[in-house]
């Protein structure tokens, strides 16, 4: 046991840099971590917000007995998402297998600890859902102190399943990578399937029926329907999705009914459950851990090599090909970065068939200029995440080779945006061709369409290497950590709101005004990346 | 060749570093660095290669100042670090490819130069795996071929033996009698006191971030029996001499 908790204390040092921050002796390192910290607090805010507001908005329209089933659903599913990510750079890690499997310490206390270091991070997910819409819930339906009290024990259980979960799939996952002739196209396919595999049953149960019917009272004009008729009717659809989400999932109507003191032994069952499925996987794990952790290293090919003819390439260009060669030999960067410009080119197919204003007009308590707007939300998908924010802290431990060359730290930064520009343009090009000749649209329109998307492009590349070289993170155990945790990556995706306040301001100018708003948001875009741009240019590689 | 001027790198919020250091390699020394663990070797290193910025003082390379003109001066030398850490996730031969092309190294030179060192070296038949599949000692042998494949004026290495097998060890020090001989010089950093000895014409000895000892290997000698006697003696009588 006493070993246990010596591995398990080493285990959660690196938790967060906490280690480096308390024994950190260099002032700047400190109020970087600091700075670090407000960030992921902010984030966090800003989830919990969301969900106390989505928990608010349920309970208004009588949906609020939904909300512990529904929250603790998605609390499940998501640190499943991220778990199964995390397990094998966490649980199956290489790093300091050499160092562990040469001490007197058997395996089964590694397993254990590596396998709390999941839990605790699906426990972070599990609080930012639950907490603020239980807390919702509970001043709202006037609960008693019970709740309050089983508020502790459902945050402590509910994380145990899915850890247990994500570490059979990170076995499964390395297992099948390590094996695969293509590793990064396995690991992006994987990947997609396992997002499929969480999220698809979530987007069908919400464009069921009664989604659509809630959209169209939403979105009618007030002579239609009266607030408390809209009210109302939103109730009775929130009634029967929530009776369609129960029917679809029994198990989770059993652990909604605790709250209403109906089903104690359901949950006590599935605590039981989670609770041996967690134990049961740490001893089976345990057993062989070093053992698994060795057969599932990436097994390389050897060919003997006959060196023929060589190519040469310019230090710009030569940078460039490095960028890509990094990229596509990840198969996580790949996956979580490649969805925007797909997304990008699939908003413009879709509006081959659908057309938002047609669709909205005069369901809108005020006229929205929806075809002015347009051109803002199709570059939304772009500014979510993109290569850069992550392409200075993937360098990791290689980071002295590029300070050390002769090469101009602007050439450096330039061969991170070039790669991003270079990735997105085949799909903005595509996207163009769609827009520009397929797509029913007012010359005017088009040009939007054919600027905005290109400004948000480069936006977003200039946005991410920006926050990357502001917070760097080259100390790393596994890319998941990079691509998926990194402050850079947090806060680049408030680049969203980049989109979203234009996009809304011009949606609700008149339309003679809409080429205005346009012209005067993309020059403030436009001088914003330049400032940014002037920065990152004018940043040494030492000083990073 | 390189020439450091009263340079100080102290690490914020601690006192450790180097504190004033003035050292002058001249064309055709092999020039050896030694110091106990944490002395300050790698972080002088890393500041004369512009890894690290440092506090004062200065760095030239044949007359290029590392701080104002650090493209020309990176491009008179290479820099081999103490461990090995390369692109995996590229093959070898694309790794020596990359940094031909960021040194400006023509495709015939490079093929030549590349045959010949991979040769020496024996990992030719290993260019066309993924570095991530590498051994250490494969990884330092490539690293060293990467720092030669651009006929550098000055070689700055950190810990270059450790790794390598003995063939290697004694083909790296027989390019480094030849780089020497034709105008080239070599600074690094060993533990390993007998190569010092037997290898270089000049020693430095640091302790503390501070340079206790520095000249030709002779004068450093003078009576002591050998250079190991030198190092213990100095450490523990902390005296300066230059």
């Amino acid at each position: 046991m006493k070993m246990f908790f010596t591995i398990l204390k080493n285990e959660m040092c690196s938790f967060g840099g906490i280690n480096v921050f308390i024994h950190t002796k260099d002032p700047s390192e400190k109020r970087r971590r600091t700075l670090l910290l407000c960030a992921y607090a902010v984030v966090f805010a800003a989830i919990a917000g969301y969900i106390t507001l989505s928990s608010y908005m349920l309970e208004k329209y009588g949906g609020g007995r939904c909300i512990p089933m529904l929250f603790t659903l998605l609390a499940s599913l998501f640190s499943l998402f991220f778990a199964s990510f995390r397990a094998k750079g966490t649980l199956y890690r290489e790093k300091d297998l050499w160092l562990l499997s040469s001490l007197p310490v058997k395996s089964t206390p590694v397993a254990a600890a590596r396998t709390i270091r999941i839990y605790v991070d699906s426990l972070l997910i599990t609080a930012v859902i639950i907490l603020p819409s239980f807390i919702t819930y509970g001043i709202m339906e006037k609960t008693g102190v019970l709740f309050y009290i089983l508020i502790p024990v459902v945050l402590i259980i509910l994380p145990l399943l899915p850890s247990a979960l994500a570490a059979w799939m990170g076995i499964l996952f390395a297992a099948i990578i390590a094996r695969a002739k293509h590793k990064v196209l396995s690991e992006v396919i994987l990947a997609i399937l396992l997002m499929a595999a969480v999220f698809v049953p979530m987007a069908i149960f919400s464009s069921g029926s009664s989604g659509g019917e809630a959209v169209e009272v939403i979105f009618s004009s007030p002579g239609d329907m009266s607030r408390e008729e809209a009210e109302k009717k939103l109730g009775e659809l929130m009634g029967r999705a929530i009776e369609e989400l129960e029917d679809g999932m029994p198990a989770l109507k059993s652990w909604g009914k605790i709250w209403n003191g109906e089903n104690i032994p359901g949950p006590a069952i599935y605590s039981l459950i989670s609770a041996a499925a967690f134990s049961l996987t740490v001893c089976l794990i345990g057993k062989s851990l070093f053992k698994l952790s060795g057969k599932l290293k990436n097994v390389s090919f050897h060919h003997d090599y006959d060196l023929t003819k060589l190519s040469g390439h310019s230090p710009l260009s030569a940078l460039t090909r490095k960028e890509a060669t990094r990229y596509f030999s990840s198969g996580i960067y790949v996956s979580n970065t490649i969805i925007a410009p797909i997304m990008l080119l699939a908003f413009s197919v879709a509006l081959l068939f659908v057309d938002p204003a047609a669709l909205i007009k005069g369901k809108t308590p005020v006229d929205l200029n929806v075809t002015g707007a347009l051109p803002f939300f199709l570059s939304l998908p772009v500014c979510v995440m993109g290569t850069t924010s992550v392409s200075v802290s993937i360098e990791g431990n290689n980071w002295w080779i590029l300070k050390s060359l002769p090469v101009k730290s602007s050439d450096v930064f330039k061969a991170k945006l070039r790669f991003q520009l270079e990735l997105y343009l085949p799909f903005y090009l595509l996207s163009e061709v769609i827009l520009l000749f397929f797509v029913r649209a007012g010359i005017v329109t088009k040009l939007w369409f054919l600027l905005l998307p290109l400004v948000y492009i480069v936006f977003s590349a200039v946005w991410g290497l920006f926050l990357n070289i502001k917070f760097p993170k080259f100390s790393w155990e596994s890319e998941t950590e990079v691509v998926k945790q990194s402050a850079s990556v947090g806060i680049s995706i408030l680049g969203i709101f980049a989109v979203i306040i234009p996009g809304a301001v011009t949606a609700l100018v008149p339309s003679e005004f809409c080429g205005v708003a346009c012209l005067l948001f993309m020059v403030i875009l436009c001088g914003f990346t330049r400032l940014m741009y002037k920065k990152v240019m004018g940043t040494e590689l030492a000083a990073v | 060749m390189l020439r450091i001027n009263g340079l100080s790198k102290i690490y914020k919020g601690t006192d450790k570093g180097i504190r004033d250091i003035d050292l002058n390699i001249e064309s055709g020394d092999i020039y050896a660095f030694i110091g106990h663990n944490g002395a300050g070797k790698t972080t002088l290193l890393k500041a004369v290669t512009g890894i690290h910025p440092f506090d004062s003082g200065s760095v030239t390379i044949d007359g290029c100042d590392v701080k104002s003109e650090p493209k020309k001066a990176k491009s008179l030398f290479a820099y081999v670090p103490d461990n090995p850490d390369i692109y995996d996730f590229m093959t070898g031969i694309q790794y020596l490819g990359f940094i031909a092309d960021v040194f400006g190294v023509s495709i015939r030179d490079r093929e030549e130069r590349i045959a010949k060192y991979a040769d020496a070296f024996e990992i030719t038949s290993s260019l066309g795996d993924l570095i991530g599949g590498y051994s250490h000692g494969m990884k330092q042998k490539l690293v060293l071929i990467s720092a030669l494949i651009h006929e550098p004026k000055l070689l700055i290495m950190d810990e270059p033996f450790v790794g390598l097998d003995p063939k290697a060890a004694y083909i790296l020090k027989e390019y480094m009698k030849d780089m020497t001989s034709r105008g080239g010089a070599i600074f690094f950093s060993t533990h390993v006191l007998d190569v010092a000895e037997k290898l270089c014409n000049k020693v430095a000895i640091i302790k503390d971030g501070r340079i206790i000892t520095s000249g030709l290997m002779s004068d450093v000698l003078a009576d002591k029996a050998s250079l190991e006697s030198v190092f213990l003696n100095t450490l523990d009588d902390g005296s300066t001499k230059q």
